[in-house]
């Protein structure tokens, strides 16, 4: 590409100049290095780029307007419509029977335990490790199962029976809501999320739920739920309602945690396989990297996980989790594929 | 953000990766609601917008080229019909007759604060002169000095001819130089007394 003249540059050259904007716009060391060499062979140029480098960069100082508070509303609606002209879809074009056929005998490949085959219209989803998937239920609520994780529901749900689904690990529910009169509520308005130790029960709304071994965890986005322990032998089992922004956290008895969450959306950070912690232990985030991501971690120090994070973490990938945690609290991070090891530095 | 980021992101996302679409999203909205607004400041209509060109996206994504050479400037392209048709249909002074209604573009800065009493006069000199320009020609200086496009960018963008450009793109630079050329002598006087 033949340079141009730039030692001939006029003010309004340089302003109309695309090399000349890129470098102010968005410098990189390579332009950089070009602009610098060439202020030194024609010092005289200095004086007229600094007045188009001062334009520009006056220019670009001005309000910006991201709508930062709606993103995930908008993100929201855009599902919905989405999820709705899907349904309007399948519904024109039902399946043709080999297809049906095909699906019954993947599922019953699929299989393996003696009930399902009885119940052959249940339906099983699980996920691999970093594995995210979205689930249409039939009533047209959607389910987006964290890896690691299953749900199981019934093929077909008619209007008088309660809407039903057993989950194992970590989903988020956005429940479509068919109830119109709050006074007049039919089974079938009820959507019940069997957790392991509790049931989760609501009209329409959206949450996530998280159970470990033996535990838990809901947080509310909107809508209401009432939450109900399984275990009703214990006196302390009451049921209890959340409002969005609760979070609570059972074990198999009772209820431990029960809390308001500023920010209720970052419990379903990993639906786009982001980490977002508030104030961590070292043991929250290997929890995570396990459960939902199939690491294996290696703790040299069992006192490491008691350290503590002070303040918010939102990264988008393992790498910078990492770096982060490494930095912050200055520890040794190794990482081979799959297996990660935490230690601390080794002292020169 | 790498090309490669930005290839993955586009190829993964038409072959009906929901997370990679969920990563266009985060990608590009903020951006497309800074540019949105200097169109209208009825954020609705700007919501409504993105929702409509993301629901699209999806919906035709099996239709989609490969990676445009710019991600960002094909969806400014696309939110600038998207919201130009909702604005024209919003109106009840629309001419029928023509697509090329007057729009407006507005670049903001009332609220920032500038310390600094040189930077002040400079702002306010830009800002005047900008501020008496048509609109096509804002949203070029914007497209150039804001986004960093180049004039085949910007034709794109704004699906002109580059030709008009160019013409509108030195009918803008005209005002701003006549005037600058006073007021910068004594700006750059006191940056380089400064340096």
């Amino acid at each position: 590409m033949p340079e141009p003249d730039y030692s001939q540059y006029t003010l309004s050259d340089f302003l109309e100049d695309q090399f000349f904007i890129r470098w102010v716009t968005r410098a990189d060391s390579e332009s950089d290095a070009w602009w610098n060499a060439f202020m030194a062979r024609y010092p005289e140029k200095k004086a007229i780029m600094f007045q188009a480098s001062a334009i520009i960069k006056t220019y670009r100082k001005q309000e910006q307007f991201t709508n930062e508070s709606r993103k995930h509303d908008v993100w929201g609606r855009i599902n919905e419509t989405l999820h709705q002209q899907h349904a309007i879809h399948t519904e024109k074009s039902a399946r043709p029977l080999y297809m049906k056929i095909a699906a019954a005998v993947t599922a019953l490949m699929l299989c393996t335990a003696g009930i399902w085959f009885i119940l052959q219209t249940r339906n099983t989803v699980t996920t691999a490790s970093n594995e995210i998937t979205t689930i249409t239920l039939p009533d047209n609520s959607v389910v987006t199962l964290n890896g690691n994780s299953t749900l199981r529901y019934s093929d077909d749900w008619d209007t008088k029976s309660v809407r039903e689904v057993w989950l194992d690990g970590e989903a988020y529910f956005n429940v479509k809501h068919i109830n119109k009169d709050t006074l007049k509520i039919a089974p079938s308005h009820r959507f019940v999320v069997h957790s392991n130790n509790v049931d989760i029960e609501v009209l329409g709304t959206s949450f996530n739920v998280r159970n470990t071994k033996d535990q838990t965890n809901i947080t509310l986005i909107t809508g209401k739920v009432k939450v109900e322990p399984v275990d009703k032998s214990v006196n302390t089992a009451e049921s209890l309602i959340m409002l969005p922004g609760d979070y609570v956290e059972f074990n198999s008895k009772k209820l431990i945690v029960k809390k308001k969450v500023e920010k209720p959306h970052q419990s379903t950070t990993w639906i786009r396989q982001e980490f977002a912690f508030n104030n961590p232990y070292i043991k929250d985030i290997v929890q995570k990297l396990k459960d939902d991501h199939g690491y294996t971690v290696e703790i040299k120090d069992p006192e490491l996980l008691e350290m503590k994070i002070e303040g918010e973490i939102s990264v988008s990938s393992v790498q910078e989790l990492l770096s982060t945690v490494s930095a912050t609290l200055d520890l040794q991070i190794d990482q081979n594929d799959k297996h990660i090891i935490i230690s601390r530095p080794i002292q020169p | 953000m790498s090309s490669d980021h930005i290839d993955n992101v586009w190829n993964s996302f038409r072959n009906g990766n929901w997370i990679s679409y969920g990563q266009l999203y985060d990608d590009h909205y903020r951006a497309l609601n800074n540019y949105g607004y200097k169109f209208t400041k009825d954020v609705s209509l700007i919501e409504d917008a993105i929702h409509d060109l993301f629901v699209k996206l999806w919906t035709n994504r099996s239709t989609l080229g490969d990676t445009p050479p710019s991600v960002r400037n094909y969806l400014y392209k696309a939110l600038r019909n998207i919201l130009f048709r909702k604005i024209k249909a919003q109106s009840r002074f629309s001419s029928l007759e023509s697509d090329d209604y007057d729009y407006t573009f507005e670049v903001s800065c009332d609220n920032l604060l500038i310390e600094d009493e040189e930077e002040k006069l400079l702002r306010n000199t830009i800002k005047d002169i900008l501020e008496k320009l048509p609109a096509r020609q804002k949203e070029i200086v914007y497209l150039r000095f804001y986004e960093g496009l180049s004039y085949e960018e910007v034709a794109e963008v704004m699906a002109i001819d580059i030709h008009s450009v160019y013409k509108l793109w030195y009918k803008a630079m005209d005002g701003l130089k006549d005037s600058m050329h006073y007021l910068l002598s004594w700006y750059i006087c006191a940056v380089l007394i400064e340096n």
